[in-house]
């Protein structure tokens, strides 16, 4: 199966990012010619349906106790101060890594979707603009920041741009969770409690 | 007689070469004597657009006093942000020093501040109540003039459901111009990061479909108007605290007007088909200025 989908997806991945070259771009855009707005996962090659359905299941039960925890907690409204946003942002992180104590790096990410994350970003940047995507990607993204599970994400470093063909290959995440490279990890980021949820090491060479 | 033509004629060279020396010579742009002229007419849209500034250094500052001058002769009502609204820690104190205490004379003025988000920005600033993004990491709204409408892209996580809702929006608006608005540039001559090739791939389709005319980013910490691509102006307006001096590539074919030897804002002003802009320098400089009609005028 992860064969048939590499096989499926190095090609378009390869004529993807080759198309940011192509003289024909300055052509008039119409109908018939409009690009993809991005590939969708059944195109790219997708991980093994048991892995993406044990995934969603942990990000979903990460999700419930997160609003379980949040509900505890005065509601942050849209219009709020910086106190309200750092207080209410500090508290919950608290309460998250307090109930997720015995939590440790891969307890979401599953051992399947830790492969083929690391397969998926690395095929993207083998393609033709690998090297620009990795320029962008490591673009401020500085090297030897210390990671954990729970912690929260380093208020020092800029969030990397995500490649839109890895996003898009990737299960879909509720609100508020969202994935990003620190170094060359890939991490599950809840931007509610500014918290690294899980991450998966050594996504790519640097 | 002799001696004094021939003193004449030195001193007649030598203000020659000096006048020579003088025009080979970069000058620094001159400060005018009034910040804006621009139409500036009742009724029309006055916006600033700032990217890159939340250093919360005196070269921020300084720019923003720039800014509460260029206001005070031109009323603008509305201030786009191109995203790195607060560089490093976001603390409380950091939303006063970085934001609240520099544009503070604009804030209490009025100013009505439409926030996007660059990379150095944390997601909570969606909630912060002085940046009007009502909790949503992209959207848009009404501009309070004109028949315009802005769209507030988060460029940094372009997941396909903020690219289907673009298009949507953009296909159901109504309004004249249709202004997007988002950190990572399409077209940059900057050295630093230059253009986001990834990024034009998905939207440049978009942006010529829907009759886009014009674009505003930052990122690079630089100014830069590009010659329209497929008809449609893009800004690099990432120099609104930071500066990367130096940076945009001189030989770049792309360039109608670039501005690296300081920070500069946009000030613009919409007036039905037309947008006649100002881009002003930290000294107060005018160091560029032109009107772009829009797009899909139908004749």
């Amino acid at each position: 199966m992860s064969r048939v989908c590499v096989a499926v997806a190095v090609p378009l991945l390869v004529c993807a990012t080759s198309c940011a070259n192509d003289p024909a771009k300055d052509a008039p855009v119409t109908a018939e010619n409009k690009p993809q707005l991005v590939q969708t996962p059944s195109t790219i090659g997708s991980p093994e349906g048991s892995v993406v359905e044990e995934f969603n299941r942990r990000v979903d039960q990460y999700v419930k106790l997160r609003e379980q925890l949040d509900g505890t907690l005065d509601k942050l409204s849209n219009q709020a101060t910086p106190e309200q946003i750092d207080t209410h942002q500090r508290a919950l992180l608290a309460l998250i890594a307090k109930a997720r104590v015995d939590v440790k790096q891969g307890d979401i990410f599953v051992p399947g979707m830790q492969t083929f994350a690391q397969g998926l970003v690395r095929r993207v940047l083998k393609g033709p603009d690998g090297p620009k995507l990795k320029e962008s990607l490591m673009d401020e993204n500085p090297m030897g920041i210390k990671l954990a599970v729970n912690d929260r994400y380093p208020d020092k470093v800029p969030l990397a741009t995500m490649p839109a063909d890895v996003l898009a290959a990737l299960p879909r995440l509720p609100d508020n969770l969202e994935y990003r490279f620190v170094g060359n990890r890939l991490i599950l980021l809840d931007t509610r409690a500014h918290l690294i949820v899980d991450f998966v090491p050594d996504t790519f060479d640097l | 007689m002799r001696r004094t033509a021939t003193v004449c004629a030195a001193v007649v060279l030598i203000a020659l070469s000096v006048f020579a020396e003088r025009a080979q010579t970069p000058q620094p742009p001159r400060a005018p004597d009034a910040v804006v002229a621009m139409p500036n007419k009742d009724g029309s849209l006055k916006f600033a657009v700032l990217g890159d500034f939340g250093v919360g250094d005196k070269r921020q500052y300084d720019m923003a006093a720039q800014m509460v001058k260029t206001w005070k002769a031109f009323k603008f009502t509305l201030m786009i942000t191109v995203g790195d609204n607060l560089y490093g820690s976001e603390r409380p104190q950091d939303f006063r020093a970085k934001f609240e205490t520099p544009y503070k004379e604009l804030l209490d003025g009025g100013v009505k501040v439409q926030a996007s988000l660059g990379n150095h920005d944390a997601r909570e600033q969606r909630d912060y109540k002085p940046f009007n993004m009502g909790g949503k990491l992209f959207y848009s709204f009404k501009a309070p003039a004109q028949s315009v409408r802005f769209f507030a892209l988060e460029s940094t996580y372009p997941v396909p459901e903020q690219i289907v809702w673009f298009e949507k929006e953009l296909k159901d608006s109504n309004d004249d111009w249709k202004i997007p608005y988002f950190h990572h540039p399409l077209y940059s001559s900057a050295g630093r990061h230059g253009s986001d090739a990834s990024l034009r791939e998905t939207l440049e389709p978009l942006l010529v479909q829907y009759n886009v005319s014009v674009v505003f980013s930052g990122h690079d910490h630089v100014y830069e108007r590009t010659k329209p691509q497929k008809d449609i102006t893009y800004f690099v307006t990432g120099s609104g605290g930071k500066l990367s001096a130096g940076d945009l590539d001189r030989r770049s074919t792309i360039t109608a007007k670039g501005f690296d030897t300081d920070n500069a804002f946009l000030i613009a002003e919409i007036i039905g088909d037309q947008m006649t802009f100002n881009t002003v320098s930290r000294t107060g400089a005018i160091v560029d200025s032109g009107v772009i009609t829009r797009r899909g005028i139908k004749k």
